[in-house]
């Protein structure tokens, strides 16, 4: 629909589709750049990613990838989930967490660069558009431009140089084309300090038509990379490094650096397409994909009592020595001196705030020589995954007004879930047992067994222990599309069902669940679908307005259907399809040299499920926490527009406010990993009676993507020399909340719930004994003398504070004889070197208090409601891009 | 079939590439005597040792000579004194909790010092040479100890816990644990009637006791420390029993066991500090 407008809105503006492909290109890049960098606390999820849809049609998706990348910007602050990714067609997003992994195609900018973006109304002819778009990339290998192409480029991102080759023969007079692709990426150490990169990638393809009405194409990709992460860390960690680049993963060994957390993927892919030209009018397209994934992470693990081994565990930051928060503590000479001792620490020299390496492996030699097992190892955490998609899509158009669209997708996809012994760092011996549930069972219990029909196995480097179990998806999707266009009026008509199975299948026997851990799960099934309808006038070639509607329900990922995945099969109670009703209303303007584009949207999600993993402190476990039924809703403003002052210079404007809000509180489970038991739910205060465990998350707002994000660019093309720069202003970035720390049993152990005592105040409002501000900061349930709920507050969610970023560009073609060019690109981004901009980041998932028998005590010294871990921009950083065509 | 090869080829050759040039290769550590990374090189392996007796009756006897039954006097060493042991000490269950104990042929004493999992650099057997000069050293509760002092709302200054890091400039270990060159001193009845409070702490065996307790739980209430009595003849030990330790929900054996561990002082109260629960043996 918005493609039908635009369509027409960008006829006759070829300069600006120039600078169209040349964002294009630099999209690419920042989403390379950006969607692998950043990994929360817990691996297994990646955090968001932004939602990078590089439309052609709509200014506003075509930009937006480019311009707000360094800010982690969400299209309406979607999940990337809600955003699909095709490869000639055929669905390529991960089936268990629904994100497209953008490692898969790393470094593959040249292969994948012919892409179709459209956004959730437009009409398409590939697939069921979900709420946060589509692209779908056309990797057949006669659609490649013919010769070659060798780049080489130099920036201070995650990598310090690129270099690609891409050569294809074109469509050749016998019907075959050939394409290939091959790049490397490096960096010794990136612009993070300890981190490195190291990334190889191929793409080859070959294509074969017959006459006008048959081709196979057959193109293989992957791109094995190896890569060290960065962290997220506190406010103070980072004041105290004198950086917001501070990076806590790494630490010298023998002087040399090296990062605990490192990922090394694979996921080599090969896709089959069978096009058929049935007849002028209509179109079969069939393609078969295989990818087999290898996904692990590395991460420090530590055994029996030994200390944590990590440079900012909040034991070693001079906060954790007295409430520094408390300005009526009177510090004493002894607070004073471990104070000082933990900053002289983290603030002397690098080496007091990172992983001492030495000290490790010198202590598992000292426990190799009284027989003891490791106490220090590397264990990596695999994510791997067998995928076969078949898809086949059939257009038709019936006449000049009428055109039909439908298809077929299935998967069948295996995920296989496991941790491995990376590095035993010297250690003789380690031995499959759960530490946690050790210490609260004892050693020679069942229930500490990781493996009961493996009972004690002594672990090797390269063995598998802790958790092993395969999830199996199976998904179906049936869709169609109608589209009637006569000009004025435009009508696009939707719809689709889909079935999908879930099932895990345990490959160890679990001590904490011996009877819930090993073996299938049994299948659960859902069944769901939706429709939509996009209708566009267009009462002259000035204006046009669309109006767009949707509803849909899709099955939870199996991410978020079990609720202990690692250790037991049990579904989430109630699991539900997640509704998705999406909605958009847009006006477009073309007058002489003004375009623009204003849409509003409102998008409301029910019956959502959200799992996190973490551990948790307080009470000393591994702990998941589900969240299900939850109510969120997206609303806000885009817009886009371009003002030509001459044919090659032209000011451009993007912009989107928005607000993304968690509306109810959901239910909750909550399950240790190294317990038997579920947690128990908590008691009505007034009625004492047992209440469903909730979340109070009712008001808080999606976090890590800037909610207002504005940019204002220029751009001014002369004799082959591109010049461009823009102001960008990010703010209301939110810290991801926690759920653990509003469950409604915290808010009890803090003392967060009130109880009416039945008189009124002075406006008639039932009074709790407590003030609003209170309620604001601290969160709080309020109840009726009934026992009802009156309201509920959210603990406040905190916010980053706002600010600008400029960005500027200059690029160079010349061409050479024989048809050959040089093109030349520097981009430089963060120019004012703006280092205090957050992306956002993440609470730490456990509250201020001590437990004693599972009741609340003393408050402890470090206050973590008040250190989240965060993320920023990176500061200036430059890429410079240099082409050979030949 | 060319083609597939070809590609089948690239992409073994691509992945074995990748494995060859791995930028994530470690070679294992091992640390010799003098180059441990834990505790200060700088200390002489062959420093001038006082014994653990020495420095309670001879270099500082009147910090015991009180006749309070809670004495917590202390003072600075300002001279260089080192004194040498090996670790009897083992906080890998958590029921030793901050704590080290070191003992030489002449006795034992207890060092605070504020950091856990410190049985992983100093495991039971290693011998150390601590040198004493700016650490506090007195008695705690009656019990001589190795620490800082501190001011305590409650008592006012009073001996407590080194930082690590100050610890760790303060120790120096000298060659490999040998576990099986600390040999308890067996402990009996007659034995534990005659101690004077420079005689803690002690690393000690009590053989063909019993347990007051037996067939209960060593700790099963969450963040408490349970008194268990060990009958020696008339006399009875109270062995602290904290519900951290990882052997705190295991059942207490009935009938005749032998007990190894710290026997401490608190005022006038014999304690017994079990480490593991293997010092427990039927």
């Amino acid at each position: 629909m918005v493609c039908l407008l635009l369509t027409a809105v960008c006829a006759g503006r070829a300069q600006v589709v120039t600078t169209g492909n040349q964002a294009a290109s630099e999209t690419d890049e920042s989403a390379f750049t950006f969607t692998e960098s950043q990994l929360g606390e817990d691996d297994d999820a990646i955090q968001s990613v932004s939602a990078l849809v590089s439309s052609t049609n709509d200014i506003f998706l075509r930009e937006v990838g480019f311009l707000f990348s360094p800010m982690r910007f969400k299209v309406r602050a979607l999940d990337s989930k809600y955003n699909d990714v095709l490869v000639n067609g055929v669905l390529m997003n991960d089936a268990e967490t629904g994100r497209f992994s953008y490692g898969m195609i790393g470094g593959l900018n040249e292969a994948t660069r012919n892409q179709e973006g459209v956004g959730s109304f437009e009409t398409n002819r590939f697939a069921f558009i979900p709420v946060g778009g589509a692209s779908n990339i056309n990797m057949r290998a006669s659609q490649y431009a013919t010769g070659s192409k060798a780049t080489i480029s130099l920036c201070n991102r995650n990598y310090l140089a690129r270099a690609m080759f891409t050569h294809s023969t074109g469509l050749m007079r016998n019907g075959w084309a050939f394409t290939v692709s091959a790049s490397y990426r490096w960096a010794n150490e990136g612009v993070i300090e300890g981190t490195f990169y190291n990334a190889f990638g191929y793409f080859l393809a070959a294509q074969k038509k017959w006459g006008d009405r048959h081709s196979l194409s057959l193109s293989t990709w992957g791109a094995p990379t190896e890569r060290a992460q960065q962290s997220a860390a506190t406010e103070e960690a980072f004041a105290l490094a004198g950086s917001h680049y501070y990076n806590p993963y790494w630490g010298y060994q023998n002087g040399v650096k090296r990062n605990a957390r490192v990922v090394t993927s694979f996921e080599p892919t090969a896709v089959a397409t069978w096009d058929f030209n049935i007849n002028e009018d209509s179109r079969l397209v069939t393609s078969a994909s295989f990818k087999y994934s290898n996904y692990g992470t590395t991460a420090l693990g530590w055994n029996g009592n030994a200390a944590d081994p990590r440079p900012d565990y909040y034991k070693k930051l001079p906060s954790s020595a007295y409430n520094v928060w408390d300005a009526t503590y009177r510090v004493t000479a002894d607070d004073y001196a471990a104070w000082k001792g933990l900053y002289d620490t983290f603030t002397g020299s690098p080496a007091g705030r990172q992983i001492n390496w030495d000290q490790l492996y010198f202590a598992n030699q000292q426990a190799n020589a009284v027989g003891g097992e490791a106490l220090y190892y590397v264990e990596e955490r695999h994510n791997d995954q067998m995928a076969l998609n078949l898809t086949s899509t059939f257009n038709r158009t019936l006449n000049r007004f009428n055109r039909l669209v439908g298809g077929v997708a299935l998967s069948a996809t295996q995920g296989m879930h496991y941790k491995t012994m990376s590095d035993l760092l010297g250690a003789d011996t380690y031995i499959d047992v759960d530490k946690f549930a050790a210490r609260d069972y004892g050693r020679g219990s069942d229930i500490a067994q990781n493996d009961l029909n493996h009972r004690d196995r002594q672990i090797y480097e390269g063995d598998v222990f802790g958790y092993n179990y395969n999830i199996y998806v199976n998904k179906a999707r049936v869709w169609g599309q109608y589209a009637f266009n006569n000009g004025p009026l435009a009508l696009v008509l939707s719809g689709q069902v889909n079935g999908t199975t879930l099932e895990r299948f345990g490959l160890m026997q679990n001590g904490r669940a011996a009877d819930r851990s090993y073996g299938s799960s049994g299948v659960a099934k859902f069944l769901g679908g939706g429709g939509k309808a996009s209708f566009t006038w267009r009462p002259n070639a000035r204006n046009v307005i669309s109006l767009n509607a949707g509803y849909q329900k899709d099955a939870p990922l199996a991410y978020n259907a079990f609720i202990a995945n690692r250790t037991r099969s049990d579904f989430v109670h109630d699991l539900k399809l997640e509704g998705v009703l999406n909605t958009e209303l847009s006006y477009a303007l073309t007058a002489g040299p003004f375009q623009g584009r204003v849409a509003g949207y409102y998008i409301r999600f029910d019956n959502a499920v959200e799992q996190t993993a973490f551990y948790n402190d307080s009470q000393s476990h591994f702990t998941y926490l589900t969240m299900n039924g939850i109510e969120r809703t997206h609303y806000g403003v885009e817009a886009a527009a371009i003002m030509h002052v001459t044919s090659s210079f032209y000011f451009t404007f993007i912009g989107n406010v928005g607000e993304a809000l968690y509306t109810n509180n959901p239910t909750a489970v909550l399950t240790y990993e190294d317990a038997s038991a579920y947690i128990a739910s908590p008691k009505n205060p007034v009625t004492g009676q047992e209440e469903q465990l909730r979340v109070i998350a009712e008001g808080c707002r999606v976090g890590s993507t800037p909610l207002t994000a504005l940019s204002l660019g220029v751009d001014y093309n002369v004799n082959g020399w591109y010049l461009g720069a823009n102001v960008n202003y990010y703010d209301r970035v939110f810290i991801g909340f926690s759920p653990y720390n509003r469950l409604t049993n915290i808010y009890q152990a803090n003392q967060k719930c009130y109880i009416s005592d039945g008189s009124v105040d002075e406006n008639g409002n039932p009074s709790f004994g407590v003030d609003e501000a209170t309620l604001l900061e601290n969160g709080g349930i309020l109840y009726n003398a009934d026992g009802s709920i009156y309201k509920t507050y959210s603990v406040r969610q905190r916010q980053c504070k706002g600010g600008f970023m400029v960005d500027a560009n200059i690029g160079h073609n010349i061409r050479l004889k024989k048809g050959r060019s040089v093109s030349i690109n520097l981009t430089v981004n963060n120019l004012l070197n703006n280092t205090n901009m957050c992306t956002g980041g993440y609470e730490q998932s456990r509250d201020d208090l001590y437990y004693e028998n599972g009741t609340a005590g003393d408050a402890r010294t470090y206050v973590f409601s008040k250190n989240p871990k965060l993320y920023y921009a990176n500061a200036l950083n430059a890429f410079l891009n240099v082409g050979f065509k030949f | 079939m060319k083609r597939h090869m070809f590609s089948m080829l690239s992409l073994l050759t691509t992945a074995v590439l990748l494995s060859a040039c791995s930028m994530n290769q470690f070679d294992d550590l091992t640390f010799s005597d003098g180059n441990y990374p834990y505790g200060n090189n700088a200390i002489p392996a062959d420093a001038p040792i006082t014994t653990i007796q020495a420095l309670k009756t001879e270099k500082y006897p009147q910090l015991f000579q009180s006749s309070s039954t809670y004495n917590y006097q202390y003072t600075t060493v300002e001279e260089d004194l080192y004194i040498s042991g090996r670790i009897v000490s083992n906080d890998e269950s958590g029921n030793v909790y901050k704590t080290i104990a070191i003992a030489d042929e002449t006795g034992a004493v207890v060092i605070g010092v504020n950091a856990t999992g410190l049985y992983s650099f100093l495991p039971m057997g290693q011998r150390v040479i601590v040198s004493l000069k700016g650490l506090d050293f007195g008695a705690y509760s009656n019990m001589p100890e190795i620490g800082k002092a501190f001011m305590s709302d409650k008592y006012g200054l009073q001996l407590g816990r080194i930082s690590q890091k100050d610890f760790e400039q303060h120790v120096r270990l000298i060659g490999k644990p040998e576990p099986t060159a600390i040999v308890p001193e067996e402990m009996t009845e007659a034995k534990l009637k005659n101690l004077k409070a420079t005689d803690y702490p002690r690393y000690i065996i009590l053989k063909d006791v019993t347990f007051a307790d037996g067939g209960r739980q060593y700790a099963p209430v969450d963040n408490t420390t349970e008194d268990r009595y060990v009958n020696v003849g008339s006399q009875k030990i109270d062995c602290r029993m904290s519900s951290y330790s990882n052997f705190a929900l295991d059942t207490i054996p009935r009938g005749r066991v032998s007990v190894t561990g710290l026997l401490t002082l608190y005022g006038s109260t014999k304690q017994l500090l079990v480490r593991v629960v293997d010092d427990i043996k039927k």
